[in-house]
């Protein structure tokens, strides 16, 4: 299958807006996805998974190495591309449809037919009854499903997506899945959309993907592939089953790996479990990811 | 409701100075000479002279102040060398009382319409442009985002994103421009002493009539009062979704 997105020893930083130093947040990415894949990208917080994505979006500049969308250096944004925000971030003063009509209307492509598809993705995201109303007027869950009408709305043919649904509660957050997935597989407009979705949730990411990258931590490396070979529509049943499980298994494996091969000196590793603060920026976000690790797991555990 | 309460209790108590002969009528006049100097002054057709000028000097003055403005204000925030090339002048001509340069722009402009509406704008334009540039610069960097995902271009962005989102900014400058504009408008008149309410004023109080100055003067207010109720509804009708975000 050709590939829809290459990178080739990326590295990507910010520029800090104090010190005006600056700091690398991905380095020697490598990494292929093919067209109408289904990709997700689990890394703990802090790792990077943002600025990644929000460099595919055209947010964040390159700042040396290769980012292609179909074989084309990515420079800046472009319409064949939709970012699903972490935030809602619809625009208050505009109605749920005229927000999701945002994209169309300021690339200049608002016709009757597109404006039809739109319609159409309010219904099937269930907001339908509430196009006329404002953004505060909706709950959070509503808001994000509003957010991917949005990105769905100029038809791109990458999706991304970052955390769209840790701000949700757990049965919001499972309903929004299902719904990613069902709308994801129904897209009739194009062929099947390229989705990179972005996560620290491993179930989520096991759950949604046809392959799974682990991120280590900052700055941020593939630290492991691992596809996802189970039939859709994926329900219930096997989102219980014993395969789920193991995957997730092995995910937080690697995680955990990652986790204590960023740990800088043998004396935090020694205190692995005290709440004191490990020394430097690298114990900072290692403690996170042993947090955000152990999190899920007492998640996949009681399930 | 306290405010019409406390507004009362000073009319109730200027009328009894007057009435008892506490302050001298000739010098201060009393709600009740005010508003019959008021009626008579209608019934005349004397007033509408004055309130016209002022009315003219203020449509144009306030008309140029926000087509001019709100389109400066934007640009200045948006664009940082601009801004910064920018914001001592203003912080200046803001911080100078604008009436110092009255002479001159008399000089320059003359004695007609034309100064006059220069000093409305002069007096209005600045603290709108300041509270809006600082609407810009503190805009939502969700909004900016959002907007470069979906490539928006430049015009667009100012039309969809920077105007609607600094609405309130906007409507709190306007109301600033309004009520110094109108300032403006008055001091332009005494100074100027050719026509408008200001000039009306002064005219009847140095001719001792002090029951139709007082009147011009509740105009005033009235004229004052009807801006910034005007400007209140637009923003109760266009900025519902400010602070409930
Ligand atoms: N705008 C920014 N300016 C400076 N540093 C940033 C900025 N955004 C993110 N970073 C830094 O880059 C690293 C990666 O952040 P991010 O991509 O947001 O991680 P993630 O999305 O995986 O949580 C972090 O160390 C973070 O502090
Ligand atoms: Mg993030």
């Amino acid at each position: 299958m050709a590939d829809c997105l290459t990178a080739r020893d990326l590295n990507l930083g910010h520029v800090g807006r104090r010190s005006g130093g600056f700091t690398l947040a991905v380095e020697n990415l490598h990494l292929d996805i093919a067209e109408h894949e289904f990709v997700v990208i689990v890394g703990p917080s802090g790792c990077g998974k943002t600025t990644f994505l929000e460099a595919v979006a055209g947010l964040v500049p390159v700042t040396s190495g290769t980012l292609e969308l179909h074989g084309k250096q990515i420079k800046g944004p472009g319409p064949e591309r939709s970012l699903v925000f972490q935030q809602a971030s619809l625009y208050p003063w505009r109605t749920v449809l005229s927000n999701v009509l945002f994209g169309l209307q300021m690339q200049g492509r608002l016709t009757a037919k597109s404006r039809a598809h739109a319609r159409d993705l309010l219904e099937v995201a269930g907001l339908g009854h509430v196009a006329d109303k404002y953004p505060h007027e909706l709950s959070g869950g509503m808001r994000q499903r509003a957010n991917l009408a949005r990105a769905l709305a100029t038809d791109p043919t990458l999706l991304l997506l970052d955390e769209p649904f840790s701000a949700l509660d757990a049965q919001n957050r499972e309903l929004l899945q299902d719904e990613l997935l069902r709308i994801w597989q129904a897209d009739e407009v194009s062929a099947k959309k390229t989705a990179l979705f972005v996560t620290h949730d491993v179930n989520e990411a096991v759950l949604l993907a046809d392959r799974v990258l682990v991120f280590s931590p900052s700055p941020a490396k593939v630290a492991l592939e691992l596809r996802i070979d189970a039939p859709r529509p994926r329900d219930a049943v096997w989102r219980r089953s014993a395969e789920f499980l193991a995957y997730g298994d092995t995910i937080l494996e690697q995680l955990r790996i990652e986790a204590l091969r960023h740990t800088p000196t043998p004396l935090a590793r020694t205190h692995d479990d005290s709440d004191a603060p490990a020394p430097g920026a690298h114990g900072e976000v290692s403690d996170q990811e042993r947090d955000d690790a152990g999190a899920v797991r007492l998640g996949s555990a009681a399930q | 409701m306290l405010g019409l309460a406390g507004g009362l209790v000073v009319l109730v108590i200027w009328q009894a100075a007057a009435g008892f002969g506490l302050v001298d009528v000739t010098f201060s006049s009393s709600p009740i000479r005010t508003v019959r100097a008021g009626a008579h002054l209608f019934a005349t057709g004397e007033i509408w002279s004055p309130l016209g000028a002022t009315g003219y000097e203020l449509l144009w003055g306030l008309g140029i102040t926000f087509l001019l403005g709100i389109p400066i204000g934007l640009v200045l925030g948006r664009y940082k060398v601009l801004h910064d090339m920018t914001e001592p002048i203003v912080n200046v001509l803001y911080s100078v009382p604008y009436v110092m340069f009255l002479p001159i722009i008399i000089f320059w402009f003359g004695l007609d319409n034309v100064s006059r509406v220069i000093v409305i704008v002069w007096a209005g334009i600045l603290p709108l442009i300041i509270n809006i540039t600082a609407g810009v610069r503190n805009l939502d960097t969700d909004y900016t985002r959002v907007a470069t995902v979906f490539c928006t271009p430049r015009l667009k962005f100012f039309t969809n994103i920077a105007l609607p989102a600094t609405l309130p900014y906007i409507l709190a400058g306007i109301r600033l421009a309004v009520g110094r504009g109108l300032v403006g408008a008055i001091v332009a008149e005494l100074f100027l002493a050719s026509n408008g309410l200001g000039y009306f004023v002064q005219n009847k109080t140095s001719n001792f009539d002090v029951d139709s100055a007082m009147a011009g003067i509740v105009l005033l207010a009235a004229v004052a009062l009807l801006l910034n109720w005007a400007v209140r509804l637009i923003e109760r009708r266009f900025t519902h979704w400010a602070g409930a975000k």
